[in-house]
């Protein structure tokens, strides 16, 4: 018997449009897994399909062992945080953290003695008498992730917990959730479209397009070794920057008119192409210390078009072979806007994509 | 963003409507109050004499008896049939139109025409209702004989409208969003749980308010029936307030002894509404 979430070949059709096709996961107890995606790839309807909310065309749902995809939502032992919170606004905290308990025949003494707990851990218990409506924003986010947590779920699910809360708060409560899920028996399924969330919160890291997983991987992983182009693309800020490249029979590397290096390591044959993804921090300017070391380079000439700058790190827009490309540099680099200059690729940890950008090469 | 001018620039003419058919008369009921005028000769100062009259009158405390049960029986009755009416028709679904729609009709149509109706329909010697009073243990003449049946009867006929109050219910409920009531089930609260301690609580402000207002419109939405089918008996059993001030007004020419019975009802109108917004006051107090 498996411990935790298992969702295997899932298909959630919504108003007859397949919104899921076939998505295959598992989340152990007390591990959290993050989905992201776009929107419109269906990370919150696999949500509501786990909790019940929508039923479920074909596959099967798991937990524990127990299948539940024909389970009401109330059976399933799940708790879900939603993205409006979906507090209720008549009921004081306590009232909102003890609704489940309550509903479920707890009694008073009991249901008050476990959000009192939860309350302490979230920094809750002076809040306890108020309504939803006299809380702040961050307040009420860990009002709704403390409902969830109370009854101590197989499966926690939180569709973006995080979204309604402004940019110096979230990094705040992602420490919390992390915080209150340790410890926890809870499978966690959470779901973002905002990848710092995602790369912050993720024990493992899923990518969702269209209803399809592209990839499921440890963070780290999904980063540096994306399973396909659309991976590549939608994790990092700037995106990758992806090159056609094709290998002349002299064993010369070309990417359109540019000839990048005599004779690099690279998985493509003397005569054929495929797509080179690079990341920022994986193109270098001369005089740029933020530059791997690395044997396997090639040389392109580039022009600066553009210089964004970040708090510790700069984004220099370079234009070659008619496309923009986006380099890392550390903020005291000094970019002249329209300078041209060689930028090194560096090819050691590059990804090789196949020409049809479906799958990896190498 | 239009201008405060404007806009009540565009409300004049409807507010001087207005002024001129009901705040005038309204007004004018309570200098009346303190006259004897019949219409035709001149008025005769008459200070409180209406007033301690009324005071005294057997059938103006009947009359406020009559209205306050007919309101205290059809006002929650009504209330509770378009809670349960809203609930069952706020999502849209095969029928829901038609339900809405036969909802709101009998409000739309007029008062006579749906009292004729009924006068037709309780005709004790060919009416179908009436027919059917015997199988609740009800004699088919009995609303003609028996004040208590007869009241009952105007009560029951009122049940029909609960138009608006269903509308106004429908839009309210479905104000409230779907995630909370899906939070609710997944908590795993049962039907009757989230109707007690979710739906209800949310639609009470609603609930009072409208209450408040049926409340005000009950004795004016009775009258017709009143009128029309009962004609104030048997043995004053359906005499109501405004239908008592009618009769003195218009049958009697007594129109100094109306306004009197006008200002009582109107008086106790506002302290039927006023307690009712006191109650409502409180409990948004507490819902903050």
């Amino acid at each position: 018997m498996t411990q935790g979430l298992e969702l295997d070949q899932l298909v959630v059709h919504l108003d007859g449009k397949p919104v899921l096709r076939g998505v295959s996961l598992a989340a152990a107890a007390g591990e959290r897994v993050v989905l992201a995606g776009p929107s419109g790839s269906g990370k919150s309807t696999l949500l509501r399909a786990v909790a019940g909310l929508v039923p479920v065309q074909a596959g099967s749902i798991h937990i524990d062992g127990r299948r539940i995809d024909s389970l009401p939502s109330a059976q399933r032992d799940v708790a879900m945080m939603f993205q409006s919170y979906a507090l209720f606004p008549h009921l004081s905290v306590l009232d909102n953290l003890t609704f489940g308990l309550r509903a479920r025949g707890k009694s008073k003494t009991v249901a008050d003695e476990r959000a009192s707990a939860v309350a302490a851990t979230l920094g809750l218990s002076s809040l306890l008498a108020r309504r939803p409506a006299g809380l702040s924003g961050g307040e009420r986010q860990r009002v709704a992730l403390g409902r969830a947590l109370l009854r101590q779920p197989k499966a926690l699910l939180l569709d973006e917990p995080l979204s309604s809360l402004d940019a110096q708060l979230r990094s705040k409560a992602r420490a919390e959730i992390v915080r209150a899920h340790a410890g926890s028996n809870s499978a966690m399924l959470l779901v973002t479209h905002d990848q710092a969330e995602a790369m912050a919160l993720a024990d493992r890291l899923g990518i969702l397009k269209d209803g399809v997983l592209q990839q499921l991987a440890a963070p780290r992983a999904v980063y540096a070794r994306p399973a396909n182009r659309f991976v590549a693309q939608f994790l990092g800020s700037p995106a990758m920057n992806l090159f056609e490249v094709r290998r002349a029979l002299d064993g010369a590397l070309w990417w359109r008119n540019a000839r990048l290096a005599d004779s690099a390591e690279a998985p493509v044959h003397a005569g054929s192409s495929a797509t080179l993804g690079l990341r920022p921090e994986q193109l270098s300017l001369p005089g740029s210390r933020w530059a791997p070391a690395s044997q396997n380079v090639a040389q392109l000439q580039a022009r600066i078009v553009d210089v964004e700058a970040g708090g510790d790190h700069q984004i220099v827009w370079l234009e070659a072979e008619g496309e923009r490309l986006a380099a890392r540099t550390e903020p005291e680099w000094r970019a002249v806007t329209g300078e041209k200059l060689p930028v090194t690729l560096h090819l050691d940890q590059a990804c090789w994509f196949a020409p049809d950008g479906e799958g990896v090469l190498l | 963003m239009i201008s405060h001018w404007r806009l009540w620039g565009w409300s004049l003419p409807g507010l001087a409507l207005l002024a001129a058919l009901v705040v005038l008369p309204a007004l004018l009921t309570l200098p009346l109050a303190l006259l004897h005028f019949d219409g035709v000769s001149a008025p005769r100062f008459a200070g409180a004499d209406n007033i301690v009259r009324l005071w005294g009158d057997p059938l103006f405390w009947q009359s406020l008896s009559n209205s306050l049960k007919v309101l205290f029986i059809s006002v929650p009755l009504r209330l509770m049939l378009a809670l349960g009416l809203a609930l069952l028709l706020h999502r849209n679904g095969p029928g829901v139109g038609l339900g809405r729609a036969a909802t709101l009709a009998p409000g739309v149509t007029p008062d006579i025409a749906w009292a004729l109706i009924w006068l037709f329909l309780l005709n004790p010697l060919y009416g179908p209702v009436a027919l059917l009073l015997p199988l609740i243990g009800i004699a088919p003449d009995a609303w003609l004989t028996q004040p208590g049946v007869a009241r009952g009867l105007l009560s029951f006929m009122t049940l029909w409208l609960i138009g608006e109050l269903t509308v106004v219910l429908i839009a309210a409920r479905q104000e409230l969003g779907h995630e909370v009531y899906e939070a609710a089930r997944i908590e795993g609260a049962s039907s009757w749980h989230i109707f007690t301690r979710v739906t209800l609580p949310l639609l009470m402000p609603v609930l009072v308010l409208l209450a408040c207002r049926d409340a005000a419109l009950s004795f004016q939405t009775s009258l017709t029936p009143a009128l029309i089918i009962t004609k104030g008996g048997p043995q004053y059993g359906t005499l109501l307030l405004p239908m008592y001030a009618y009769q003195n007004g218009f049958e009697y020419l007594r129109f100094g002894y109306a306004a009197a019975i006008q200002l009582a009802l109107f008086v106790i109108t506002v302290l039927l509404i006023g307690l009712q917004l006191r109650w409502l006051k409180r409990w948004s107090m507490q819902g903050r």
